[in-house]
C-alpha cells in the first residue's frame, strides 16, 4: 500500500521569496565553491530539462543545490521518511517542489512525475546512493534513474559535493559535462543489463568529479599555506628572467604555453641549472621538481640543502631503490593540481646528444593520469643569446593497460624529444 | 583473504601488468623470487609493486619492499596487513 504523498503547494510568490532571500544566508553559512569540470567551456545557466546526479552525504544537501543556483529551482527526489523527518524540513522540500518516493518496490508514480516534470522543462536532482554516505567511496547507484532520463529525453549532469556543511572547511561542488545517454546506447527501452552499464558510467563520472575536485581545489592562485613557496618563485624568477631571458617556441607556433590542470614537463638535462629555467619560465604555475638523491648531499643527506630543496618543491627520488613513496608523492602532486617537472633522461647529458629516455616519467603519468609535456631546453652560444624553450605537443594516457601503455608513451616522448632537438639545432644554425 | 586467493590475485596483477606473452605462470610458485626471476625491469618491478598496493589497499615502505623477494613473502605479509 502507497502511503499518502498529499503535497503542499506553495505561491510562487512564496517560494522565490524564500530562493532570495535563503539563497545569501546558504551562501555565507556554507561557503560554498563551485568548481566545473571543463572550466573554459560550462556555464552556470541550465537550459531546459535535466537530471542531476549527485553522490549524498547528508540533509544539508538539499539545501546546497537549492543554493547553487539562483534563478533555477532544483527539485530534489527525496525519501518518504525524510521528507516527513520534521516539520521544517517538509516546509523546505514542498517549498522547492520535491518529489517523494516511497521505498515500496511496486510503486513507480515518482518515475512518471519526473519524467513529466523534466518534458516540461523542470531541473531534477536524484541521490542515486538512495542513503546518507559518509564515507569518501561512493556505494552502489540505484538505476531507475537511467530510465526517466532516458525516457524524459534529457541529458544527466553529475554533479559530486564535499558534504562538508557548516565548519571552517567550504562546501565545494563539482559540475560535470552534461551525459547523453542517447550517445552511448541505441536502444529506447533499456534490459537490465544496459541499464546497469549506463548507471555504472554515470557513477564513474561522478568519481571521476571527485577526483577533478582535488586537483582545481589547488589551482587558485593565492593559498596562505603555499605564500613562501610562491614567493619564492616569483623571486627566483625576477631575477632569473634578467638572465636568461626566455624566450618559448610552441608547437602550435604561439608565444605563451597556457595548458590548464597538473602534467607531467618531461625535459632534457644539460645543466644544473636546468630546473630554474623552466620554474622562471613556468612561474605562473607551482612546479614540482623530481630531484635525485644524490643532489640533497651524499653519503647523507645535507640539512641545510634538503631544506631548501624541499622548500623549493623538490621531490626526493632514489636511484638505486624502489622508491615507491617517491612515485606516491609525485601522483600526490599531479593529483593536487601542480606541474610536475622531470628529466627522464635520468642525469645529466653535457654532450649535444640526447640520452635515452626511462620508463618512469611514461610510469607517473599513466598513474596520475596526466598529459607529458616534451620540453627541450637549448642555451645561446653567449651569454647575451636568449634560452630557448621548445615545447612539444602533449603526450596523452596510453589507452594500452600496464607496461604495453608505458612502453608506448616511452617511444612516444622519445621520438618528440628527438623532433624538439632536431628543430632546436635547425634554429641553432641559422 | 586466503592464501589461494592472494596468490591467484598476484597472478593476475603480474599478467595485466607485464607485458611479456611468453610468461609460463605454471612454473611460478611460492619460492619463485618475483622480482629477480620474472620482472626484470626495475620500472616493472615498481609498477607491479605499486598494482599490489593499489589491489590490496596497502601501503609497502621503500624498506619493507627489500624484504619481499619470494612470493610467499608478499603472501605473508599481504595476509600479515589485512
Amino acid at each position: 500500500m502507497t502511503k499518502n504523498k498529499k503535497r503542499q503547494n506553495h505561491h510562487p510568490l512564496v517560494r522565490w521569496f524564500i530562493k532570495f532571500t535563503g539563497w545569501p544566508v546558504a551562501g555565507l553559512y556554507l561557503r560554498r565553491k563551485t568548481y566545473f569540470e571543463n572550466p573554459g567551456v560550462q556555464k552556470r545557466s541550465l537550459k531546459g530539462g535535466v537530471l542531476l546526479v549527485s553522490n549524498h552525504r547528508s540533509y544539508w544537501d538539499y539545501i546546497s543545490y537549492f543554493a547553487l543556483f539562483l534563478f533555477r529551482f532544483i527539485r530534489p527526489v527525496v525519501s518518504y521518511e525524510i521528507y516527513h523527518k520534521n516539520k521544517l524540513l517538509t516546509f523546505f522540500l514542498n517549498m522547492i517542489g520535491a518529489i517523494v518516493v516511497d521505498k515500496n518496490p511496486f510503486d513507480f508514480s515518482w518515475m512518471e512525475e519526473t519524467i513529466a516534470l523534466l518534458r516540461k522543462g523542470k531541473k531534477v536532482i536524484i541521490f542515486p546512493e538512495a542513503h546518507f554516505i559518509q564515507e569518501d567511496k561512493l556505494a552502489t547507484f540505484h538505476s531507475p534513474y537511467i530510465t526517466v532520463a532516458l525516457r524524459a529525453g534529457v541529458p544527466i549532469i553529475p554533479l559530486y559535493t564535499n558534504g562538508v556543511y557548516g565548519s571552517i572547511h567550504r562546501n565545494r561542488v563539482i559540475i560535470g559535462e552534461p551525459i547523453y545517454l542517447k550517445d552511448h546506447t541505441n536502444q529506447t527501452t533499456l534490459l537490465r543489463e544496459e541499464r546497469e552499464r549506463l548507471n555504472e558510467l554515470v557513477k564513474k563520472k561522478v568519481e571521476s568529479l571527485k577526483f577533478q575536485m582535488e586537483r582545481q581545489k589547488n589551482l587558485h592562485w593565492f593559498s596562505p599555506k603555499k605564500f613562501f613557496w610562491d614567493l619564492g618563485r616569483a623571486l627566483v624568477a625576477i631575477h632569473l628572467c634578467l638572465i636568461y631571458r626566455i624566450k618559448f617556441v610552441t608547437y602550435d607556433g604561439k608565444k605563451r604555453y597556457k595548458k590548464a590542470g597538473p602534467y607531467l614537463l618531461a625535459s632534457n638535462h644539460v645543466k644544473f641549472s636546468d630546473s630554474f629555467v623552466l620554474i622562471t619560465g613556468f612561474w605562473r604555475r607551482r612546479m614540482k621538481v623530481m630531484c635525485a638523491d644524490v643532489v640533497y648531499g651524499q653519503p647523507k643527506p645535507k640539512k641545510v640543502r634538503s631544506f631548501f630543496l624541499n622548500q623549493a618543491g623538490c621531490i626526493k627520488i632514489s636511484r638505486e631503490t624502489m622508491d615507491l613513496k617517491a612515485i606516491q608523492n609525485c601522483c600526490d602532486s599531479l593529483n593536487k593540481g601542480h606541474v610536475l617537472l622531470v628529466f627522464p633522461e635520468g642525469h645529466l647529458h653535457r654532450d649535444t646528444e640526447l640520452g635515452e629516455v626511462h620508463e618512469g616519467t611514461a610510469m607517473i603519468a599513466q598513474r596520475a593520469k596526466c598529459d607529458i609535456v616534451p620540453s627541450y631546453i637549448a642555451y645561446g652560444k653567449h651569454w647575451y643569446n636568449r634560452t630557448r624553450i621548445y615545447l612539444g605537443k602533449e603526450i596523452p594516457v596510453s589507452d594500452k593497460k600496464g607496461m604495453k601503455g608505458i612502453a608506448e608513451m616511452t617511444t612516444q616522448l622519445n621520438l618528440a624529444l628527438a623532433e624538439l632537438k632536431a628543430k632546436a639545432d635547425k634554429e641553432m644554425k641559422k | 583473504m586466503s592464501e589461494k586467493e592472494i596468490y591467484d590475485t598476484l597472478l593476475e596483477i603480474i599478467e595485466e601488468s607485464l607485458d611479456e606473452p611468453d610468461l609460463d605462470f605454471s612454473k611460478i610458485t611460492m619460492e619463485t623470487e618475483i622480482f629477480k626471476d620474472l620482472i626484470k625491469n626495475s620500472i616493472s618491478a615498481m609498477y607491479v609493486a605499486l598494482a599490489i598496493e593499489d589491489r590490496f589497499q596497502v601501503e609497502i615502505d621503500n624498506e619493507e619492499i627489500k624484504n619481499l623477494k619470494t612470493v610467499g613473502d608478499i603472501i605473508s605479509f599481504l595476509q600479515a596487513k589485512a
